[in-house]
């Protein structure tokens, strides 16, 4: 039932192909960016909330952010930029091999996660990703020592 | 009796919801800046920079031109 939230939200007014992946750690700035969690927990340990329907980035809602930055406070899904990103290898994504390689889990279900369909680390590692998605916080001043580590393009 | 756990594994929120979630959040990220600040042994506050987890600069356009270093967006902004 919830990929119906993705598909709508890929084939709707913008017309894109569905079939190509999502970076589940993007930047705003990027085509078809949507908020798709809001950054939970504390500081020290934080938790993604999954939002029940992504909501598409837009000038208002980056407002909402202020004084600090979207990668902060959300975390935002865009189309994957595939070989103009620093960790794809030309096949695969190796920030999603690292967060697998080096992250503990933090979840034993799948979250409910409405990209999934399209996410190219759940489509590149499967659960093992999605169980270690809730504690990424794109843009983080207090990351644990294994997360600034597997953060570091190769 | 009605608290709901801070953490769970299928913890998800609604739009009507995001906008609480999000002041929440923008609370939570502020005390990680301030947290983050704090170095043992510095002089004054030193402000240490956040890191990156995805993509860290991005052109402009739908082109997807390849990036010519992780600073490639803001180094060409001097004059």
């Amino acid at each position: 039932m919830w990929q119906c939230g993705v598909d709508q939200m890929a084939a709707g007014k913008r017309g894109k192909d569905i079939s190509q992946p999502l970076c589940p750690s993007a930047r705003p700035d990027m085509p078809e960016s949507t908020i798709f969690g809001v950054i939970g927990g504390s500081a020290d340990d934080p938790h993604v909330s999954y939002l029940s329907e992504p909501l598409p980035v837009t000038q208002e809602l980056l407002a909402l952010s202020q004084p600090v930055k979207p990668g902060e406070v959300w975390r935002i899904a865009a189309r994957c930029a595939g070989a103009a990103c620093m960790h794809f290898d030309g096949s695969d994504c190796q920030l999603a091999r690292r967060t697998v390689a080096l992250l503990p889990p933090v979840s034993g279900d799948l979250p409910a996660c409405r990209i999934r369909p399209r996410c190219q680390w759940w489509r590149q590692e499967g659960k093992a990703a999605c169980s270690r998605c809730p504690a990424i916080v794109t843009e983080s001043y207090l990351p644990s020592e294994a997360v600034r580590e597997a953060a570091k393009p190769r | 009796m009605s608290s709901k756990p801070e953490k769970s594994d299928t913890s998800h929120i609604s739009v009507q919801e995001f906008t609480e979630a999000t002041f929440t959040a923008v609370m939570r990220a502020m005390d990680a800046r301030n947290a983050a600040r704090i170095v043992p042994g510095a002089k004054e506050d030193f402000k240490i920079g956040p890191i990156i987890y995805g993509i860290v600069a991005w052109p402009d356009g739908d082109g997807f031109p390849q990036l010519q270093g992780p600073q490639g967006a803001k180094g060409a902004e001097r004059p």
